[in-house]
């Protein structure tokens, strides 16, 4: 006797090889019925003798293709009919429900293996893709993920690809991003005027020599273009630094292969994995310094080296080409978001590059590549973005429909919608157009493709981020949380803690309750509500925002709090300060008459003053610059020793006095203690702080988050210090611990918010 | 609004005090005339266009480089009432003095003002004297109002400005915000930073026979060019693109703002005007401007388009386009 059955899955199925993998598990089971993709999930009937229908619903989860995640799977017996066969059905845009795309997924080993074997009729085709590998949420239009919702639809499959795609038996079956040479995207060559010299083959061609002779190329890739330049060619790297006006910050590498990779890294098993991974991001691995030929200027003064392993067909061939490291980071001009559109690439890189390498499949939405740092051997994500994007978190309980539109910094946008939260990709600063449009049409796409129409926009407390103001422009109630609270939502959400948390939140500066500028924050969450219970002693920013990008003023500002006016005169304190004595004069001057010197209790300036007075950083060329070099010369020191920092428990919130071990550094200096030495005595002086608090408040677990807990060393030293004495110690590892993930803590600042609200009115 | 209390950024010319003009008093005093939200008020009696104005001035020090207290209190409102694009004729003058002002401290301050007036050749006509306890001002608050008549036939409003004008001011700027506050905080540059105070309305003359289609006329003083752009953007529903290299700029200017970390185009001037101008009449006026003794280093800074409509945007030296905010008053860094 035959058995019906109706099955709905929910989860990643789209985009992922699930209905080809449903229609051949079913056929080898001998199973008639059909499945097809609905706008939010996959719908299946099957019908056949008891033992082959259970064995497929047992199958269904044990075999599913690798890129898939089951999360709901729910099944009913129905009445049997007698249609024949087993089909996949057209898709069906009427149901609603929860949705999960794919991410953009790098190509896979058999598409590797086919695009270099000379038989193979896709070999050296820059697009190869299949089931498992390829374009997905960068292309995506709507819903459901079929090929005529993607850009891909200006590509109607030959007679061949359409072949394999209706061939159950084939391993592009229902493959919706199949193409070949024939019938799918080409590659081009452009040279800096914009005129289009060559095409295919020619064209790669082309590429290969310009990179080979040490020329800049724009190469568009999956999610967005890149700037590549050979690494080994010194001279070639300055050049690309000085088109960028990028002095210092690091440039990611894209290797040909994982053995040359491991020849000029470290590399661990984990590291190797997620290098491989369909999500491909770039990894940091701690620099050999065993390849010679490779330029200095790739990662200046950073222990670290961003790798990423040629993670598409067209990547692979350049790559293998030259079969060296090319220099492969985002291209944008300066500032502004990845450019992903072949027209305007032609206008805003050809002051950049000399050249580009373009193709005609259209990148609906750009992806930066994903930054993935290790920490006590487990991955910490510093930038989410193509790979991660737009996998969710899942939520406690069911939350209403909230758009967070994130900070001003390293902006990302998040949305609910039930148990589900959906974080954009990294978009970055809010202080150019480019950027805020990017912003703006994020937030609709996303809204679009999980179907959430917002009921309420969160945002930060800082009235002048843009997100502010974007908030006031949506006609929408308005919730907004404090940066510190929404770093320290973020992680709880991260790590599924509810309603009581611990957390130290460090991080550059955030508007705080009080109008000043916070950023060295203590705060506890209790069913009550949230308390900041200690914070550094304030001291002043003079020139505000060009003091966060001169640690050097912050330097001056820290000496101030301690040793008054008297560092003017004073010789030992003096020589410290990298500035003209008329100048630090002037700056005294800003300081003790208040002008546009905002106060702080910033960890993260409290890095860069120390990283200054150590001649570690004095002018910041990037985010976060000063901070890393303090962190990279502690690395150095296995020093044990620490500086006093007195907390005064007596006052609310408590006040964590630094002076003291201001005064002790710049005695250690006076004595020609190493740099190395003070700047690890001074991380174990943070962790030290860390423990004392916690454990004047009794917890038995506290959270990291802020930006300044992407210092490796920081949290290694602290989860050390604090779980000896039986403290847990939890950081961020699948959400940034920066402003990317404030959007995540905004979420949940107006879920309680309107929750209280709501109790109250009741 | 959304404060309790007033701070000191309601009266910054930035985002606050724009709260506190639209939402209390513009609600509370509607009238048509009033909602030119012009420098000065427009106003037809007899058959006769005049301009009506009124500016206080309670700057601290009141002696500094450049002038004082005094030039400001006549070229402000004589300048206001220039912007309308008026001859300024008549000035009241009404002072507020802190108990112990010393007397020979008031008789220059009092002189500057005769002078300036002579200078503007404007009247003072009428005026009012009050003394307050030591405590309840600053030494010295002065309130001056003014008259001028209107002889043109031009339309100039803040709502004028139309894509495809270009945006001209009449030299280097930031000179008076950042004499002031060096002044009053005693920070010493390497050359001494004077007001540009001035009195406007020949510069203007000469702009208005240059040109029959001035399409906009304004002073920015408090809020800098940043904010007096911001307003004019809003209020024609345009966006205002400026290029950061054709801005006219002293270097100790630019040196003191990067010291003090503050943004040029938010720094007020006394002695600079903005007009906005079509294309083919640019040429004409920036000549004239540039024949005037107050408009040497008269220089285009920028054009008005119809892209990011009510935006004020800087493209910068290294292409990028940044949106110049209207200042808030209080500058709060927003970077991390
Ligand atoms: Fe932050
Ligand atoms: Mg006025
Ligand atoms: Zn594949
Ligand atoms: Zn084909």
């Amino acid at each position: 006797m035959q058995q019906r059955y109706q099955i709905s899955v929910q989860g990643r199925v789209q985009g992922v090889g699930f209905r080809p993998f449903v229609a051949v598990t079913a056929a080898n089971l001998n199973l008639t019925g059909w499945v097809r993709n609905i706008r939010q999930s996959v719908l299946i009937e099957i019908q056949g003798e008891p033992f082959e229908t259970q064995k497929f619903l047992q199958q269904l989860q044990s075999k599913a293709p690798a890129l898939a995640k089951i999360e709901q799977l729910n099944h009913q017996q129905i009445d049997n009919n007698d249609q024949t066969g087993f089909h996949i059905l057209e898709s069906s845009g009427k149901n609603e429900g929860v949705v999960s795309i794919s991410p953009d997924i790098g190509i896979c080993e058999h598409c590797q293996k086919e695009l270099f074997y000379e038989e193979n009729r896709r070999y050296r085709y820059p697009f190869i893709s299949c089931t498992q590998c390829g374009p997905r949420y960068s292309i995506l239009q709507k819903l459901p993920f079929d090929r005529c919702h993607t850009t891909l639809n200006a590509f109607p499959m030959c007679e061949d690809c359409l072949a394999e795609y209706k061939n159950l038996k084939d391993r592009r079956f229902h493959a919706q991003g199949i193409n070949c040479a024939k019938c799918g995207p080409q590659v081009s060559f452009i040279n800096h005027k914009g005129e289009r010299i060559a095409e295919k083959e020619a064209a790669l061609t082309l590429a290969i020599n310009a990179l080979q002779a040490g020329k800049i190329l724009a190469v568009k890739g999956l999610t967005g273009f890149h700037i590549m330049v050979d690494a080994c060619n010194h001279q070639a790297v300055l050049r690309l630094r000085a088109r960028k006006q990028r002095p210092e910050k690091p440039f990611a590498l894209m290797y040909p292969q994982l053995s040359m990779v491991k020849s000029d890294c470290l590399l661990g098993e984990q590291e190797k994995l997620l290098l491989c991974s369909a999500i491909a991001p770039i990894v940091l691995l701690e620099n050999k310094h065993s390849n010679l030929s490779l330029s200095p200027a790739i990662a200046p003064n950073n222990p670290y080296l961003g790798v990423m392993l040629a993670y598409t067909p067209l990547h692979q061939l350049i790559c293998r080409a030259i079969n060296k490291p090319l220099v492969v980071t985002s291209a944008n001009r300066s500032g502004e978001p990845v450019c992903c559109d072949n027209e305007q690439a032609l206008e805003q890189l050809s002051q950049l590059v000399d050249g580009f390498v373009m193709h005609d499949r259209e990148i609906y939405q750009g992806l930066d590549d994903s930054i993935v740092k290790f920490v006590n051997h487990e991955p910490m994500l510093l930038r989410r973005a193509r790979g991660y994007v737009p996998d969710y978190l899942t939520l406690d309980t069911e939350y209403p429909s909230i758009v967070a539109l994130g900070g001003q910094l390293k902006n990302s946008i998040a949305i609910s919608k039930g148990k589900r939260l959906y974080l954009s990709q990294y978009i970055g600063s809010l202080d150019n157009i480019a950027s805020v449009n990017r912003h703006q049409r994020t937030q609709k796409i996303m809204s679009r493709l999980m179907g959430v129409t917002a009921d309420c926009v969160a945002c930060d407390l800082h009235p002048d981020y843009v997100t502010t103001q974007l908030a006031k422009k949506q006609h929408l109630p308005i919730i907004s949380t404090q940066h510190h609270l929404a770093h320290l939502y973020a992680a709880m959400l991260e790590h599924q803690i509810i309603d009581q948390a611990f957390a130290v939140v460090w991080d550059g500066n955030g508007y705080g309750e009080d109008g000043t500028l916070w950023g060295g924050e203590f705060i506890a969450v209790t069913a009550d509500k949230p308390q900041r219970v200690a914070t550094f002693l304030p001291f002043k920013l003079p020139g505000g925002a060009a003091a966060i990008k001169e640690p050097r003023r912050v330097a001056v500002a820290l000496l101030y709090e301690v040793y008054g006016k008297k560092i003017a005169s004073n010789e030992v304190l003096k020589s410290l300060s990298p500035f003209e004595l008329s100048t630090i004069k002037q700056l005294l001057k800003m300081i003790s008459n208040n002008i546009n010197s905002p106060l702080t209790s910033s960890a993260g300036r409290l890095f860069d003053g120390i990283s200054s007075l150590l001649n570690l950083g004095q002018i910041s060329s990037f985010e976060g610059e000063a901070a890393m070099r303090l962190e990279f010369a502690a690395k150095t020191s296995k020093d044990k020793g620490s500086y006093p920092v007195p907390v005064d428990f007596a006052v609310t919130p408590n006040i964590i006095d630094w002076r003291p071990m201001l005064a002790a550094i710049i005695t250690d200096i006076g004595n020609h203690v190493s740099s190395a030495i003070i700047a690890r005595r001074f991380h174990n002086s943070a962790a030290i702080i860390i423990l004392k608090i916690a454990q004047h408040y009794g917890v038995t677990q506290i959270l990291l988050t802020g930006g300044c807990f992407q210092n490796s060393l920081l949290i290694e030293i602290t989860f050390a210090l604090l779980q000896e004495q039986g403290i847990a110690v939890l950081w961020h590892k699948k959400l940034p611990a920066n402003d990317a993930s404030l959007c995540v803590g905004q979420i949940m600042g107006a879920y309680k918010a309107r929750h209280s609200y709501l109790n109250k009115k009741q | 609004m959304a404060s309790a209390s007033i701070k000191m950024a309601h009266g910054s010319g930035g985002r606050l005090s724009n709260e506190l003009i639209n939402e209390l008093f513009f609600r509370a005093f509607d009238n048509p005339i009033l909602k030119q939200a012009n420098d000065g008020a427009l106003l037809t009696m007899d058959s006769k266009r005049l301009a009506f104005s009124t500016d206080s001035f309670v700057v601290n020090p009141y002696f500094f480089p450049g002038g004082s207290i005094g030039d400001l209190a006549i070229n402000g409102t004589v300048n206001d009432i220039a912007m309308c694009g008026a001859v300024p004729r008549f000035l009241s003058a009404a002072f507020i003095l802190e108990e112990g002002l010393p007397i020979k401290h008031l008789k220059k301050i009092v002189n500057s003002m005769a002078d300036a007036a002579r200078a503007a050749q404007v009247q003072i006509v009428t005026g009012d004297t009050k003394v307050v306890e030591r405590g309840a001002a600053d030494g010295i608050f002065i309130n001056t109002s003014g008259i001028g008549i209107i002889q043109h036939q031009q339309q100039i409003a803040p709502q004028n400005a139309q894509a495809g004008d270009v945006v001209i001011t009449n030299g280097y700027i930031g000179d008076h915000g950042i004499a002031i506050l060096s002044q009053r905080e005693g920070l010493s540059f390497e050359t001494t930073i004077e007001s540009d105070t001035a009195a406007l309305h020949t510069l203007v003359a000469s702009i208005l026979a240059a040109s029959a289609n001035i399409h906009v006329l304004r002073d920015p003083t408090r809020g800098g060019i940043a904010g007096t752009l911001n307003e004019i953007a809003q209020a024609s529903q345009v966006e205002i693109r400026l290029e950061e290299y054709a801005i006219p700029m002293r270097d100790s200017v630019r040196a003191a703002c990067d010291l003090l970390g503050l943004d040029p185009l938010i720094v007020a001037n006394e002695g600079k005007l903005i007009t906005i101008v079509p294309l083919a009449d640019s040429g004409k006026v920036l000549k004239a401007m540039q024949q005037h003794p107050l408009g040497r280093e008269s220089a285009i800074i920028g054009r008005v388009l119809n892209q990011h409509i009510g935006k004020v945007t800087l493209e910068t030296s290294i292409g990028s386009l940044r949106v110049v905010d209207m200042p808030l008053g209080e500058q709060l860094p927003r970077i991390c």
